[in-house]
């Protein structure tokens, strides 16, 4: 018995090592490869500028009522609301075309490596920065009217092409991407899944009544109306649900994981053409 | 007849007041114990965004069983609690080396 026992425990081992490869040392544009050749490899049908649809480039009959429901989009009040937040000024007179003077096509910019704070800085956090500056009060991250603000800026910038950079000359961006990436990996909660457990490796799967959506064009439509939510919702919340999902305790939108999953998770959509806001069952 | 049978029964009340009691207040302490640990083991999973959904409403549970005098379900609550931090914890220090699944290729 004790030798089987030591069979036991040493075939575990080989077979733990097999199913886990060690982490070799990848750049970011190499991720960036590897992921797209993943999805397309995986779903050889899916033209390539599909895969921004989600679920809806593999699923036929969900795409059927998701083009019904793009004939009167429920996102458009939030854009206009969006709208007349961005031409609204503050109570100082200023406004928000005064921190972003681009104007509102502004998506592609975030998130972005900012080496004074020396951390990834999201849209819904600029627009807070924006606003705090300025003596406003911060919106709140997942919910609310920063969706709306959110919706017009998305709105504009369609057909903006994802664009994330890692700056060579700063380590602490390419340490946040590495922590956005091990995050992406990390199984967690009481289901002990990782993202990549849905996201990756079922991919194309179904989860209940669901079809799990390939992960390239993952960030190419936010803030997205979701039906069960019965509005507009931030990427990040998003991510809590995701979390919650596998019985892990949601951490902090905006707080430095999240920042960093989105930092990493842009990245790899980086060439993806931007069009949100969306609508997702 | 009668004075034996108050006797009797003061002699019950006695003996129960001696036994039973302390019985009851030693639950009230081990439950009181049992949710100390399990709220350490939480701020411990913390630590490392370990924690798992629903651990904060065991405790929040426990406590209201506590303050309720229901001292058994207080320890059941808190023990569930406790063991998933503490499961919470193993599953992110397991994983403290990045490494990537086999199916990613």
């Amino acid at each position: 018995m004790p030798i089987l026992n030591k069979m036991i425990t040493t075939l575990s081992g080989v077979m733990l090592a097999t199913a886990l490869t060690a982490v070799e040392a990848t750049t970011p544009e190499e991720d960036r490869e590897q992921f797209v050749r993943y999805n397309t490899e995986r779903f050889p049908n899916v033209p390539a500028e599909e895969f921004v649809n989600g679920a809806y480039a593999i699923d036929p009959i969900g795409r059927e009522n998701w083009e019904a429901i793009e004939e009167f989009p429920p996102y458009e009040p939030f854009i206009e609301d969006g709208e007349a937040m961005w031409n609204t000024p503050f109570a100082n007179g200023k406004g928000y075309s005064d921190c972003f003077p681009k104007g509102p096509a502004i998506a592609a910019d975030y998130p972005r490596w900012d080496r004074e704070k020396g951390m990834v800085v999201t849209l819904p956090l600029a627009v807070n920065q924006c606003r705090q500056a300025h003596g406003e009060k911060p919106l709140k991250y997942k919910k609310g009217s920063i969706n709306n603000i959110l919706s017009y800026i998305a709105y504009e910038s369609r057909g903006e092409v994802t664009r994330v950079e890692i700056p060579a000359d700063d380590p602490r961006a390419l340490a946040a991407y590495e922590a956005g990436k091990k995050f992406y990996f990390t199984r967690r909660g009481q289901l002990n899944f990782s993202c990549a457990n849905c996201h990756l490796q079922n991919s194309g799967n179904q989860v209940r009544s669901e079809i799990l959506s390939p992960p390239l064009g993952h960030t190419t439509h936010w803030p997205v109306y979701r039906a069960k939510w019965g509005t507009v919702g931030t990427l990040h919340r998003r991510f809590s649900g995701c979390n919650e999902n596998i019985r892990a305790k949601a951490l902090k939108a905006q707080g430095e994981q999240y920042r960093n999953l989105e930092y990493f998770l842009t990245y790899l959509n980086n060439g993806q053409v931007l069009n949100g806001p969306g609508a997702r069952k | 007849m009668m004075k034996r049978g108050v006797i009797a029964k003061s002699l019950l009340l006695w003996i129960l007041s001696m036994v039973a009691l302390p019985l009851f207040a030693g639950e009230k302490e081990q439950a009181v114990e049992l949710l100390a640990a399990a709220q350490k083991a939480e701020k411990r999973a913390a630590t490392v965004d370990g924690v798992w959904r629903d651990v904060g409403k065991y405790i929040a549970n426990a406590e209201k069983a506590l303050e309720a005098g229901d001292y058994k379900k207080s320890m059941e609550l808190a023990q569930i609690a406790k063991e998933q931090s503490e499961l919470g914890f193993q599953q992110m220090v397991s994983q403290q080396e990045l490494k990537i699944p086999s199916y990613y290729k």
